[in-house]
């Protein structure tokens, strides 16, 4: 490729990069999996459109402008495309170089700049800004904050947020030392579990069922103190000394762990942990998987959870296009007795959580909830599962805005109920120190 | 920096500015379709919801005297979807739904912009499926299907795209708006439908579709044979056919792109052989053991190596995973490919094969095969690196050479893929100026102004000729 101008690509985009570009042979296959495309038609916002741009300014033949910006902005990094695509293209990569060259020349706005330099890494700040939410959701504030003259007081982007949170509990599930659960039944292994940012604050009960469960299938489970934020949203926000500065924080916390594997059961950091280079350098990535992997493949006995409620899969973007983990969350489903799985339309297509993409592209993000919503009612399912954090969320939301009767559960946390039937499962895993 | 024009002030005044798409940068996208050889910039891209609003747009179009197009999911392959001469692209996608699925009279009414598979998707549980399958078509539109009359490897059974539309409502190029054909076949007066499917976008603007929906198959099978040698693949397909038996599908695949498929997709496909066939058979359970002995004896006598079924509906569904989206794979082990849509008659088979490959070799160049066998459809490939100027030269040479030979064996020049501005220069091989005057007189009739879709089929307008060589095209397409 001939190159007479420098472009404001050029920083990111070396030559492993622009080979990964010039795989797209621009088949369109990738279309009809954009969740973006689908919504607004518009080319520009189609995996195969975002490519043509990043090419068209690679080669000097256009600007870095707000039009590209915009367009770029409104991808969800959500890797549907990659499914796609018969090429290989790994448009992930590429949307975060990209992402990188625009992060160096244009600021964010302030929100998302004092969330992803100042809060999610930071577990101080995290808690700080999760204990006044809670305060602010016992007092009921949350709903006042909607209507004047509070609402002309907070800003639409925080509003926003505040109102998509789930119930924020009394504390975190990490402690500023490290925790050792012993395995109850015949030992299999060991693992570490990786306990992430927002997962740790909002969602403790999560890894409370996943600790349980583990530790009753036979591992020892290790909670190391001080793991900070995967980084995966920082990596998609193009902001790279942050995400290399996550990473290795990480690394030499994870490194010291002598487990067989490091669990997760976010969908999102697993991704991240799975494919950023330095962590695979580390040689940290080998060991990682999700939860379903390591579960699917032991044979359980759950207990029935009550025959009637049809339950729903939806996959999380970054299990199933991130991963290539489809088969196994719903191998786990089946073996909960007379389990009333229902199938989901459009399972596949992201619910527009897209980690901090609810706010900073509310609009689009809105949408894609409703399409899902409108399935999930399609379905008539009255239990939804995911993987995700971000994704429970943004279902959760999705509940609430609509006023029905769904609950919206982590795989791990309706598999952890099934089990909770029997009187001998434990209420607390074995703490040892 | 965007001027907005008068035309763009107007549109934008008929639909809102969210749905007209003026901003150069924007429009780069909208520059080339599949084949990414041919590029042309478009001054407006405009989204419609609605038949009536389409009719506006072309109106509007005609006052301000400019070109326009519809473009579907620009998968076409013969950069049919491009404004060649700028202008206005009418894209489809926003106009997307399913408007009815009639199973009593097995029909279904569509908007242009609902991609081919999602039809058989919303059909297939409940018995039916719309039957053209281009390999294409978990991302094409059936409206760009309809202008194009696509066909993929079942056309082979059921016929092509136009022998499964039975009526549309049209834009005509004045903003008239017509309906023809119906939920029945009818034969009395002209055959617009005919007229219409495959013209390219040339005629007018499809905006609603009346499909026929065809039953699932009580059974099928499908078989994998693997040969030694592409002449004994290509005369199994001859004999095979010889025998009066018609396969659903018949799809022949050349080491080449086998190594391309397995190295990247994991279809399942035997290596170190030339040549695989894929073939597929449908109809009653009863029936369907007897045909497919009969298909394995004659592979065998023709020399295969190994003939086997796929045993259940993943495997299945693997391998013609592999058949259509090897071309993808392909573009993992060249630089660029180009793709040309030559069709030979059946018996012609083995002669046009040898022929490819040799051309390639005299103009240093390999040639690869992904053939609808069973239409004599071949597809050659031709491998090349499009930032060497003369391997570009000779891949366009090798393509004129075996499409003229195409020609010579009594075929044609395109299968599938239509003629666009791609083909341009070619047309003269097949059609003389008789034939090439009354097109132009029917074109004429319905669009005298000729500012929908120019410089396509015919080697008319302003910028016609051989689609300009970049260097930066990352490969024709294909099938
Ligand atoms: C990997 C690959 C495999 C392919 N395999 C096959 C195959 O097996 N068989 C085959 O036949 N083709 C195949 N194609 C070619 C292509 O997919 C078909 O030509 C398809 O019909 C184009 O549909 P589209 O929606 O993408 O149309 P576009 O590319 O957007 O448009 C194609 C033409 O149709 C016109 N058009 C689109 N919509 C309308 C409308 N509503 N009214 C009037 N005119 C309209 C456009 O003006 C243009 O001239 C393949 C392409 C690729 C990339
Ligand atoms: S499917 Fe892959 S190769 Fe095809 S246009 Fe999309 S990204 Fe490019
Ligand atoms: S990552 Fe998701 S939103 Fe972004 S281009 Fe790919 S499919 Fe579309």
């Amino acid at each position: 490729m001939s190159e007479t101008v420098t472009s404001p690509l050029s920083r990111t985009f070396h030559a492993e990069e622009k080979r990964l570009l010039q795989e797209c042979i621009h088949c369109g296959f990738c279309l009809p999996a954009c969740p973006t495309y689908m919504e607004n038609g518009k080319e520009m916002d189609s995996p195969r459109g975002r490519l043509h741009l990043m090419e068209s300014l690679l080669e000097g033949r256009m600007n870095l402008d707000s039009a590209f910006e915009e367009h770029m902005k409104l991808c969800l990094v959500c890797r549907a495309c990659e499914t796609a695509c018969p090429s290989g293209v790994q448009f992930g990569h590429l949307m975060e170089a990209t992402r990188q060259s625009i992060a160096e020349v244009k600021q964010k706005g302030r929100l998302e700049r004092f969330l992803l330099q100042t809060v999610l890494p930071s577990h101080r700040w995290l808690s700080f800004l999760f204990t006044i939410t809670r305060v602010i959701q016992i007092l009921r504030l949350d709903k006042l904050s909607t209507v004047p003259p509070l609402s002309l007081l907070v800003p639409k982007k925080l509003r926003q947020l505040q109102l998509s949170l789930p119930t924020v509990p009394p504390r975190r599930f990490g402690r500023s030392y490290d925790v050792h659960y012993r395995a109850i039944r015949k030992q299999r292994g060991t693992v570490t579990l990786f306990t992430g940012c927002v997962m740790d604050h909002l969602f403790p009960h999560v890894h409370t069922a996943t600790v349980r469960l583990l530790t009753w299938h036979g591992y020892d489970v290790t909670i190391p103190s001080d793991q900070a934020c995967c980084g995966a949203l920082h990596a998609h926000a193009g902001e790279k000394s942050m995400t290399s500065f996550l990473a290795d924080q990480n690394i030499s916390i994870l490194d010291n762990c002598n487990s067989d594997y490091i669990v997760i059961n976010s969908a999102g950091c697993g991704s991240h942990l799975k494919s950023y280079l330095t962590y695979i350098d580390s040689g940290i990535s080998s060991r990682v998987v999700d939860l379903s992997e390591l579960l699917a493949v032991i044979e359980m006995k759950p207990k029935a959870i009550g025959p009637t409620d049809p339950v729903a899969y939806d996959e999380p973007c970054h299990l199933l296009h991130g991963q290539g983990i489809s088969t196994q969350p719903k191998t786990i489903l089946e073996k909960i007795p007379e389990i009333n799985l229902v199938p989901l339309k459009g399972s596949d297509r992201c619910c527009g959580s897209a980690g901090s993409y609810s706010i900073t592209e509310t609009e689009m993000s809105l949408k894609l909830l409703d399409a899902k919503m409108d399935d999930i009612e399609a379905s008539g399912a009255a239990i939804v599962v995911t993987a995700n954090p971000g994704c429970q969320m943004q279902l959760n939301w999705g509940v609430k805005r609509r006023g029905i009767n769904v609950e919206v559960l982590h795989l791990a946390e309706l598999l952890d109920k099934c089990f909770r039937i029997d009187p001998s499962y434990p209420t607390d895993p074995l703490v040892l120190d | 920096m965007e001027v907005k024009t008068a035309l763009i002030r107007d549109l934008e005044s008929l639909l809102g500015k969210e749905r007209v798409i003026s901003h150069p940068t924007e429009l780069l996208v909208y520059e080339c379709d599949g084949l990414t050889l041919s590029r042309h910039g478009a001054d407006a891209v405009v989204l419609p919801e609605s038949t009536e609003e389409v009719s506006r747009i072309v109106k509007c179009c005609q006052g301000h005297q400019v070109p326009f197009l519809a473009r579907g999911s620009g998968t076409g392959l013969s950069g049919g979807a491009v404004a060649a001469e700028g202008g206005v692209i009418v894209q489809m996608s926003r106009m997307a739904t399913i408007i009815e699925i009639d199973y009593d009279d097995e029909v279904a009414v569509v908007q242009p912009g609902v991609i081919n598979l999602h039809l058989s998707e919303a059909t297939r549980p409940d018995g039916y499926h719309y039957a053209p399958d281009p390999s294409s078509q978990k991302a094409c539109t059936i409206g760009g299907n309809v202008a194009e009359n696509a066909g993929g490897p079942h056309t082979l059974k059921y016929g092509v795209t136009a022998n499964h539309i039975l009526g549309m409502t049209v834009v005509m190029p004045d903003g008239e708006i017509i309906n023809m054909g119906g939920r029945h076949e009818s034969i009395l007066g002209y055959d617009l439908v005919g007229l219409f499917v495959g013209s390219e976008g040339t005629l007018g603007i499809v905006t609603e579709i009346i499909v026929k929906l065809t039953r699932n198959p009580e059974s099928s099978k499908t078989f994998l044979a693997s040969f030694n040698t592409v002449e004994a693949a290509s005369n199994s397909v001859s004999s095979i056919i010889a025998a009066g038996i018609i396969p659903a599908a018949l799809e022949l695949i050349d080491a080449l792109v086998i190594q391309a498929v397995e190295s990247h997709l994991k279809a399942g496909f035997p290596q170190d052989v030339a040549a695989i066939l894929l073939i597929e058979i449908e109809g009653l359970n009863a029936t369907l053991s007897a045909q497919a002995g009969e298909i394995r004896n004659i592979c065998h006598t023709h020399g295969a190596t190994d003939f086997k079924e796929a045993k259940s509906e993943p495997e299945r569904a693997q391998l013609w995973r592999g058949r259509k989206e090897a071309i993808g794979a392909l573009g993992k082990v060249t630089p660029a490919f180009y793709t040309n849509d030559g069709v030979v008659p059946r018996s012609k088979l083995p002669e046009i094969l040898e022929f490819d490959i040799e051309t390639g070799k005299r103009n240093g160049l390999q040639v690869a095969h992904l053939c609808h066998a069973g239409d004599g459809n071949i597809h050659p490939i031709i491998l090349y690196d499009h930032e060497n100027e003369t391997e570009t030269k000779a891949a366009m040479k090798t393509s004129r050479e075996i499409l003229q030979r195409c020609i010579d064996l009594g075929g044609a020049l395109s299968g599938e893929h239509g003629i666009g501005t791609e083909k341009l220069t070619s047309f003269s091989f097949m059609f003389n100026k008789t034939d090439e005057a009354q097109m132009m007189a029917v074109r004429s009739a319905l669009s005298p102004s000729g500012k929908l879709n120019p410089s396509k089929i015919f080697p008319t307008g302003a910028k016609c000729g051989e689609s300009k060589i970049r260097k930066t095209v990352a490969g024709g397409g294909w099938l």
